[in-house]
C-alpha cells in the first residue's frame, strides 16, 4: 500500500513541480500514473522511493512513513528507475548478485530467482556479460530482474516498458497482475495508454503537478461518457484543465 | 562553412559551460578565480626564470632560442597530452553517434573537434607566452611587434602539434582496430604515459657527460643554433620565434603557411579516414556465455557493506579512467620512488647519506613526522576517497534508493580508498627498504604512521566529496580528472603534508619529541572522530543531492 498525503515539492524556491497530490494505492492494485513530459510523474515516483524529500506532505510505504524510517520503507519497495543504465560495467549476474544482498536475500532463494527471471527474460546467456555490452531493452530487463529478485511488496515503475521486446513486456505485464493479485501494490508511470487501460485497476492523470483524476477507468468514462479509449479521456482531461 | 561554425559553437558551448548541473554559476566562477590565483605562483616563477635567463642567452646570441624552447616546451606538451585527449573528443565522446547520424562531412565534425581541441590548448599556451613576453618586454624593451606577434602565437602554435596527433590518432583508428574500444585504448594510453614518464626520468637521469657537453657546444655557437633542434621535431617553432623576438613579418607568414599545409593535410586524411574508423566505435561485444554452476558458487550471500565494498572495487577496477587515475597512483608512486634510487647516482648517495642519520637519538621522531606527512600524501594522490561520491554520475540515485544506509555506503567508500591508500603505503615502504638501510623497526613504525594519516587523509577527502560532488559529466575521466572538490580536498592534504615535513625541519631537536608525539596523537584521535563524523555526516550530505 502507498499512501501520498498532501505532497508538494518546489524546486528553485519557486516552481512547483508537484503541488498538493494525495493518492492512495491499496494493496491488490496496479494504478497507472500517467501524464505529459514534465508534468511532475518522476518527481511524485523520486518522493514516494526517498530519492527526493518533499517540501510538505507525508509518503508511507505499508503504513511505514519513507521520512521517518527510510531504510524499513526502501525495504518494502522495488524500484525501476526511467534510465537503465545503472552500473555498467558490472557483469548482470553481479549486479543481481549485489542487488540481492542488498535486499537481504537468502542464497538458496537467489539461485532459484535467477534461474526463473533468465528464464522469464530470455537472458541467461547474457548475465556472465557485463551489462555495459547490453542493448537498452536489455539493460532494462536486468533492472527489473534486479527488483524482482528480492520480490518486495510494493513495486514502482517509472516507464518499465521502454525498450523491452513485446515477449518481455508481455511476461511483465502478466507478472504485475499476478503480484497484485497475491494482495501486492504496483504503481507504475507510462505513455502508452493502451498498456494503461488494459493492465490498470485505477490511473492517475498528472498535470502541472497536480492530479486531475484519481480512480477507475468507469469512473473516468462515467464523467466523460463521449470518450471512448482512454487516449481519448486523457486528452480531454488535459483540455479542460 | 555555416555547418562548420554552428558545430563549432555547440562544442564549445557544452564544453566549456560554467553550469554544472546544480552547482551555482557564482560558485563556479569563484572555484575558476581561485584556480587561477593558485597558478600565479607558478606564472611568476616562469616570468622570473626567463627574466634571469634572457641577458645570458642574449649575450651567446640565442634570444630567439629561449623564445624557441619556451614554443618547443608548449608544441611537445600538446602534442603529449593531445595524445590522450584527441581519441576521446574525436572518437569515445558521447554525442559521436549523434553527429555521425547527423548530414554533416568528415571534414565538418574534424574541423570543429579540431578548434576544440586547439581552444583547450590555448589555457597552457598563453600560461607560458604570458609571462615570457612580459620577461622579453622588462629584458628588450617594449615593441608593439612583440606583443602582437606573441598573441598570434599563442593563438596558432597549439595547431600544428594537433595536427600531428589527430592525423595520427585517425591513422591508429583506421587501420588498428584493437584500439577501436574505448576500454581498450585507455588501459593502454595509461600504462603508455607511465612508461614514458618512467623512461624520460630514466633517460634524464642516466644523460651522459658528453651528451651534455654537445648540447652546451651548440648553445655557445651563437647565431640562435638551438632553433635548429627544435626545428627537426617542430618546424614551425623557428619561424614563430623570430617573429616574435625579430618582429619578423615573412617569418610569421612563413610558420601560418606550415600550420594551413598541415591542416590542410589533416582534412584530407580524415576525408578518407574519419568515418571508416568513427562507426562502430560504440558496439560492445559480448561472449553470449550460459550461466554455469561455477558462477553460482560465488553467490553466497554477503554483508551489505562488504557487498557494496566489492561493487565499488569492481567498479574502479573496470573502469579505466578510474583505474589508471585512482588505482595506478597508488603504484606508480612506489615505482618511481623505485626508479629514483636505481638509476639516479646522485639520489643513491643521497638516500646513503639518510641511512647514515638513523644513529642520531631523536631519528624516530624524524619518522613519525615523515610517516605521517608522507600517508597524508599517499591517501589523498589516489582520490579514491576523493572521488567516492562523483564516481557515481547519473547512478547517484541509486544510492538514494537502495536499503543501505548512507552511512553504510560512504564507509564502504571509505574502506576501499583507506585499504588502496594501505596498499600504496606498504609499497613505498618495501621502495624504501631497497633504497635504505634503517634497522626493520623503523619501517614498521613508518607504516603504523602512514596508515594512521592515510585513514585520515581518506576521511576529510570523502567528506569533501560528499557535499561537493561532481555528478555531471560526459565522460568518466573528468569524474576524477576535471573535479574541483576533488581537487581542492587533495590539496589540502598536500598543504598539511608540506606543513608536517616543514616543522620536523625547523623544529629543534628538544621539541622535535613533544611535537611528533603530539602530532601523532592528534592524528590518531582526528582519524577516529573523522570515521564517526563521515558516517553521520553522510545522512546530511547524501539527503541534499
Amino acid at each position: 500500500m502507498i499512501e501520498i498525503k498532501h505532497v508538494t515539492k518546489i524546486f528553485g524556491g519557486t516552481k512547483k513541480a508537484v503541488d498538493d497530490i494525495s493518492l492512495t494505492i491499496n494493496d491488490g492494485e496496479i494504478v497507472g500514473f500517467i501524464g505529459e513530459n514534465g508534468a511532475g510523474k518522476t518527481t511524485t515516483i523520486k518522493m514516494i522511493t526517498g530519492i527526493l524529500n518533499p517540501d510538505e506532505g507525508e509518503i508511507a510505504i505499508n503504513h511505514i512513513s519513507i521520512a521517518k524510517e527510510p531504510l524499513k520503507a526502501k525495504k518494502e519497495i522495488g524500484f525501476v528507475p526511467d534510465q537503465a543504465d545503472i552500473f555498467l560495467r558490472l557483469k548482470g549476474i553481479e549486479y543481481l548478485n549485489f542487488m540481492a544482498d542488498m535486499y537481504e536475500v537468502k542464497q538458496e532463494m537467489r539461485l532459484q530467482r535467477i534461474q526463473e527471471l533468465a528464464e522469464l527474460f530470455s537472458m541467461e546467456n547474457a548475465l556472465n556479460d557485463k551489462i555495459l555490452s547490453y542493448s537498452h531493452g536489455m539493460r532494462q530487463k536486468i533492472v527489473i530482474m534486479g527488483v524482482l529478485i528480492s520480490d518486495p511488496k510494493v513495486w514502482i515503475l517509472d516507464e518499465p516498458l521502454t525498450g523491452l521486446d513485446p515477449q518481455s513486456a508481455f511476461r511483465l505485464k502478466e507478472r504485475m497482475r499476478e503480484h497484485a493479485q497475491r494482495g501486492n501494490s504496483v504503481f507504475f508511470s507510462t505513455h502508452v495508454l493502451e498498456v494503461a487501460e488494459k493492465l490498470c485497476d485505477k490511473v492517475a492523470i498528472i498535470h502541472k503537478g497536480s492530479i486531475l483524476f484519481f480512480g477507475t477507468l468507469e469512473a473516468l468514462q462515467a464523467q466523460h461518457p463521449s470518450c471512448e479509449s482512454l487516449e481519448a479521456l486523457f486528452l480531454e482531461v488535459i483540455q479542460n484543465a | 562553412m555555416r555547418k562548420y561554425l554552428s558545430l563549432t559553437k555547440t562544442l564549445v558551448k557544452s564544453g566549456f559551460s560554467l553550469e554544472d548541473g546544480k552547482a551555482r554559476k557564482l560558485y563556479r566562477i569563484l572555484l575558476y578565480v581561485i584556480l587561477l590565483v593558485s597558478f600565479l605562483p607558478t606564472l611568476g616563477g616562469i616570468y622570473f626564470l626567463i627574466d634571469a635567463a634572457l641577458p645570458l642567452y642574449t649575450q651567446i646570441d640565442q634570444t630567439a632560442s629561449l623564445m624557441g624552447s619556451i614554443l618547443f616546451l608548449v608544441c611537445s606538451t600538446t602534442f603529449l597530452l593531445s595524445l590522450f585527449i584527441i581519441p576521446s573528443v574525436f572518437y569515445f565522446s558521447n554525442d559521436i553517434d549523434l553527429l555521425l547520424a547527423l548530414p554533416l562531412k568528415g571534414e565538418h565534425i574534424i574541423a570543429a573537434k579540431f578548434t576544440v581541441c586547439v581552444i583547450y590548448e590555448y589555457l597552457f599556451a598563453f600560461a607560458l607566452l604570458i609571462p615570457a613576453t612580459a620577461a622579453y618586454i622588462h629584458v628588450c624593451g617594449f615593441s608593439l611587434s612583440l606583443c602582437v606577434f606573441a598573441l598570434l602565437t599563442a593563438l596558432l602554435i597549439p595547431i600544428f602539434p594537433l595536427t600531428i596527433s589527430t592525423a595520427l590518432t585517425i591513422m591508429i583508428m583506421r587501420f588498428m582496430p584493437f584500439f577501436k574500444n574505448k576500454d581498450h585504448f585507455h588501459f593502454i594510453s595509461g600504462i603508455l604515459l607511465v612508461a614514458v614518464g618512467i623512461s624520460l626520468s630514466i633517460a634524464m637521469n642516466s644523460m651522459q657527460t658528453g651528451e651534455e657537453g654537445e648540447l652546451l657546444n651548440l648553445l655557445m655557437s651563437g647565431n640562435n643554433s638551438l632553433l635548429t633542434l627544435f626545428m627537426k621535431l617542430f618546424p614551425i617553432i623557428p619561424y614563430f620565434s623570430y617573429a616574435i623576438v625579430q618582429g619578423s613579418i615573412i617569418d610569421f607568414m612563413i610558420g601560418v603557411g606550415i600550420c594551413i599545409i598541415a591542416l590542410m593535410i589533416l582534412l584530407s586524411i580524415g576525408k578518407l579516414w574519419y568515418f571508416k574508423g568513427a562507426i562502430g566505435n560504440s558496439e560492445s561485444g559480448s561472449k553470449q556465455k550460459k550461466l554455469t554452476e561455477l558462477s553460482h558458487r560465488n553467490m553466497k550471500q554477503t554483508n551489505k557493506v562488504i557487498a557494496y565494498l566489492k561493487k565499488e572495487w569492481r567498479l574502479l577496477l573496470r573502469t579505466p579512467a578510474f583505474a589508471t587515475n585512482c588505482i595506478g597512483s597508488t603504484v606508480i608512486f612506489p615505482i618511481l620512488l623505485l626508479f629514483m634510487t636505481m638509476f639516479n647516482q646522485d639520489q643513491k648517495v643521497m638516500f646513503s647519506m639518510i641511512s647514515s642519520i638513523q644513529s642520531d637519538s631523536s631519528f624516530v621522531y624524524y619518522v613519525i613526522m615523515f610517516g605521517l606527512g608522507s600517508g597524508l600524501f599517499i591517501g589523498s594522490v589516489n582520490m579514491v576517497s576523493a572521488t567516492a561520491v562523483s564516481r557515481e554520475g547519473s547512478n547517484y540515485i541509486v544510492m538514494k534508493y537502495l536499503p543501505i544506509s548512507y552511512r553504510d555506503q560512504i564507509h564502504a567508500k571509505l574502506l576501499l580508498g583507506i585499504i588502496l591508500g594501505i596498499i600504496g603505503n606498504l609499497l613505498t615502504v618495501i621502495a624504501l627498504m631497497c633504497a635504505l638501510s634503517f634497522d626493520w623497526y623503523y619501517y614498521i613504525i613508518l607504516f603504523l604512521c602512514m596508515c594512521i594519516s592515510t585513514i585520515l587523509s581518506n576521511e576529510i577527502c570523502i567528506i569533501v566529496d560528499m557535499y561537493k560532488p561532481k555528478l555531471v559529466w560526459e565522460q568518466e575521466a573528468s569524474a576524477v580528472k576535471q573535479n574541483f572538490s576533488s581537487f581542492f580536498a587533495t590539496m589540502i592534504m598536500l598543504g598539511l603534508c608540506a606543513c608536517l615535513i616543514f616543522i620536523a625541519i625547523i623544529i629543534p631537536n628538544e621539541y622535535l619529541i613533544l611535537t611528533s608525539l603530539c602530532f601523532l596523537v592528534l592524528c590518531t584521535i582526528a582519524s577516529i572522530l573523522g570515521y564517526w563524523l563521515s558516517g553521520n555526516l553522510a545522512q546530511h550530505a547524501i539527503n541534499k543531492l
